[in-house]
């Protein structure tokens, strides 16, 4: 019998939504060390202008290529963390397992699921993805027991076969 | 009524808590080594003055890799007809008991160097889980909740959560929607 990862796969496009989310996340982080780096230079004799510092300028090339460089990498780990993730549900109990480098494996039992509920974020939206989220009644579940990146009439289906699985 | 009915491998599980403290320490006098051989600076303090650095390396070395090794060696886990028992400490102790019945799910969790060295963390939650030991000791101190048995195998790991699964399905409760 097929697993549900391969019945209900996810998006190919998880892995962009991934880097562009990030891709935010260190453009912000950049810009507040890069602030702090000029502050730190506007009073004292070595003018952020020195040759010392162009490197770091706003305008120069090595520091989109910098970027570059980390988004494909980044892109590349969502792609094997995407190709590492597993979902299925096991006679009566949904297994849940993600990571590359450390890995985690959630069991949950369907007789303990809580609540079931289906969300997306603004880049979710933009890319026409859902999370499936399964939430136990402990704070660590709403952690580990989410399926990110399936497309819509996929994300009804997991959402009916769980309740289904819940009531019977 | 078995205690420890998989084994808890202590001495792996230690390494693999400490394998980044190592590796720092590795690193940093390498560094240092490598600095004086070009330089040709002075002997640092720290080498000129034994006592101090044996007394720093056991203070935040040793006495921690010891406390984790006396930890997992006291760790024992029961595992009756409705419960599962866990106890352990050194100092202070502890003894907590889950009913099947109680369990809301099961987490396997490997950090790289567990997986490197073939060991697994299995954590055990309820809908109360709080840290009931000082989880640095378990191997997985940023994670989760609730209380954990480190240092299986991976094949016995999975054994564990099977067992566990089964009885918590078998168990039944009013709980869940």
């Amino acid at each position: 019998m097929a697993t549900w990862r391969e019945t209900y796969p996810l998006e190919k496009t998880k892995p962009l939504k991934k880097t562009i989310e990030s891709l935010f996340a260190y453009i912000l982080i950049f810009l507040f060390f890069y602030a702090i780096v000029y502050m730190a230079f506007m009073n004292s004799s070595i003018s952020a202008d020195s040759s010392n510092l162009k490197l770091f300028s706003l305008n120069s090339p090595w520091l989109l290529i910098a970027i570059f460089a980390v988004m494909v990498l980044k892109y590349i780990y969502e792609v094997f963390y995407m190709k590492y993730y597993f979902y299925d549900l096991e006679g009566k109990t949904l297994a849940i397992k993600k990571g590359v480098f450390s890995k985690n494996e959630i069991s949950l039992p369907v007789n303990r699921i809580q609540d079931v509920y289906v969300d997306q974020d603004i880049l979710d939206r933009i890319f026409g993805l859902y999370d499936v989220h399964v939430s136990s009644a402990t704070n660590d579940s709403a952690f580990l027991s989410h399926i990110d990146g399936i497309n819509k009439i996929n994300s009804e289906k997991l959402k009916g076969l769980l309740l289904q699985a819940v009531h019977k | 009524m078995v205690d420890n009915p998989y084994p808890i491998h202590k001495w792996r599980q230690t390494f693999s808590v400490f394998s980044g403290n190592i590796l720092f320490l590795t690193i940093v006098l390498a560094g240092l080594f490598i600095w004086m051989y070009f330089s040709g600076a002075n002997t640092p303090f720290f080498m000129k003055n034994y006592l101090f650095s044996l007394l720093f390396l056991f203070l935040f070395f040793i006495l921690p890799l010891l406390y984790n090794l006396i930890y997992l060696s006291k760790l024992k886990y029961t595992l009756t007809n409705v419960e599962f028992i866990l106890k352990g400490g050194i100092i202070s102790r502890f003894e907590r008991v889950l009913p099947y019945s109680k369990i809301q799910h099961v987490i396997i969790t490997r950090r790289f160097i567990q997986k490197v060295m073939g060991l697994s963390t299995i954590v055990i939650q309820t809908a109360g889980s709080q840290t009931v030991v000082n989880p640095h000791q378990s191997g997985n101190k940023h994670m989760f909740s609730g209380p954990s048995i480190p240092g299986l195998n991976v094949s016995d790991a999975e054994k564990l959560r099977d067992y566990l699964i089964a009885q918590v399905l078998r168990s039944k409760s009013g709980q869940g929607i």
